[in-house]
């Protein structure tokens, strides 16, 4: 999993690429310290580049949603395609986290 | 456990001149080394290193008949005795032939004539890699028997043939059953089991994340859903009872998927519920199309207000079921990578019974291996003659 990060204002985008998969686990925590550390009021992660995601990939979702809010940081999916976006129709994550199409 | 003392260890110095082991020998006996052994001749060298283990050769090059670089390769092409640090002697003004020692697999140099200290250290120093070594690699075995008995036990801990053959007889309900665990443990488990002489639960179940977390987090579930006997027959309640107590004792980022269903063969009916589940395929008798049930509650562990909704569905004589988890629809790539379309569409056109041979034998034989993650695969089929 790459990712790259554009800051525009009070919002910050992540950019994802590749599988996100419990394996992925160091990456995306440094993620997280990256985006705690710009401190932005919304962080936007744009998936449209991912093309999998396991139950760890979800995990992390609803790990990095608690940490930002602890941080005054809203979370914001952005754009899931194909088998991630049936992935998170199908466990209902809808529910759970902002979704944008 | 103690500290490795370098002092204690056994030490071979192969040298044909007394002068030459003399003091060598006094030098690290000076410095408390109390297991030295002397070796005269290349020959010698290599017999005694054939009857005793020994942790550190010391070894000079030129020896008459079997000379240092012999002795050398010999040891080197032993089996067990790849990793024994050699340290060989040679003259600082011989360059050819401190080459020629490394080739013939020597670990390091002393410069002749001896400095005492700097012998001791690169005694030393070689004897406590080699420590380290040991160490580390017993570390990894210990490690690694330890997963495989971890994977042995998460293959085990699922219902095996005997219970299948008791729920033919008890419930004619024809059971066939496939769990392979990770090489990494995934938390994959499922389980069947009688409730009383008329209904069955079944359940699948996969708790996020891998490893050995993973892992006895699953068994954690395992075994809360044995104890809460007063709500086998309730699937809501069940998952319900399940999530506050997942939601309480597990962190953020951590969840499980269950499908849990009640099987009650006399009504002749299912009713089940879905935390998170993949698709479940039901058949309401085997010769029909499959349905896939797709529809779900969130996964446990999400949310402590998430409310799981009871849903049923007949169960008569010929009415199928089958449950996988997502191991099987892991995208690795490749031709054997299968979907949640693909695995609908096989079990759309053949025998419920063949497809589940055909996707056990699929994993085992096509899938990359060691496998990503659990696979565990549940067929479960009604027998016709079922007489309530």
């Amino acid at each position: 999993m790459d990712y790259t990060s554009i800051h525009q204002g009070h919002s910050l985008t992540i950019v994802l690429t590749g599988d996100m998969l419990a394996l992925s686990h160091e990456t995306f925590r440094q993620i997280m310290n990256e985006v705690i550390a710009v401190q932005p009021t919304e962080c936007i992660l744009d998936i449209a580049n991912v093309s999998f995601m396991d139950s760890g990939g979800l995990g992390m979702l609803l790990l990095a949603r608690d940490t930002f809010a602890a941080k005054g940081i809203a979370l914001i999916i952005r754009r899931p395609t194909g088998a991630v976006k049936r992935l998170l129709n199908l466990a209902k994550f809808d529910q759970l986290l902002k979704i944008e199409e | 456990m103690s500290a490795y003392n370098v002092r204690d260890a056994a030490l071979l110095i192969v040298d044909d001149e007394p002068t030459g082991w003399g003091l060598l020998k006094e030098i690290l006996a000076a410095r408390g080394f109390n297991r030295i052994d002397i070796a005269t001749s290349g020959q010698e060298a290599l017999e005694k290193i054939k009857q005793r283990p020994y942790d550190l050769v010391l070894l000079d090059l030129v020896m008459p008949d079997v000379d240092g670089f012999t002795v050398c390769r010999t040891i080197r092409n032993s089996l067990g005795f790849e990793r024994l640090p050699i340290i060989v002697q040679t003259y600082l003004d011989k360059p050819g032939d401190r080459a020629r020692a490394f080739a013939a697999g020597a670990t390091d140099l002393v410069a002749k004539p001896i400095n005492a200290a700097e012998l001791e250290a690169r005694v030393r120093i070689h004897l406590e890699n080699r420590a380290m070594l040991a160490e580390l690699s017993l570390y990894k075995q210990r490690l690694e028997s330890e997963m495989d008995a971890a994977q042995r036990i998460q293959n085990a801990a699922v219902p095996q043939r005997a219970v299948y053959e008791a729920l033919a007889e008890s419930h004619n309900l024809h059971v066939d059953g496939y769990l392979r665990a990770s090489s990494q443990l995934g938390g994959d488990s499922w389980s069947i089991r009688r409730l009383d002489t008329t209904k069955v639960s079944v359940y699948t179940l996969d708790f996020s994340g891998h490893g050995v977390n993973a892992a006895l987090n699953a068994v954690r579930l395992d075994a809360l859903m044995s104890g809460a006997v007063d709500k086998a027959l309730d699937p809501a309640a069940m998952l319900q009872y399940l999530n506050a107590e997942i939601c309480r004792v597990v962190p953020v980022g951590q969840f499980a998927t269950l499908f849990y269903g009640v099987l009650d063969c006399e009504r002749r009916v299912l009713r089940y519920a879905s935390a998170g589940a993949p698709p479940v395929l039901y058949w309401s008798h085997h010769s029909a199309p499959p349905e896939a049930w797709e529809g779900s509650d969130l996964a446990l562990g999400l949310s402590s207000t998430t409310r799981y909704t009871e849903k049923t569905a007949t169960f008569a004589p010929g009415a199928q079921l089958f449950l996988y988890s997502d191991g099987l629809t892991y995208p690795f790539g490749g031709t054997a990578s299968l979907n949640d379309a693909g695995v609908q569409a096989l079990l759309s056109e053949t025998d419920m019974s063949r497809a589940f041979r055909l996707l056990r034998d699929r994993v085992e034989q096509d899938f990359p291996q060691p496998l990503r993650d659990d696979v565990t695969l549940v067929a479960i089929r009604q027998g016709e003659t079922y007489a309530s």
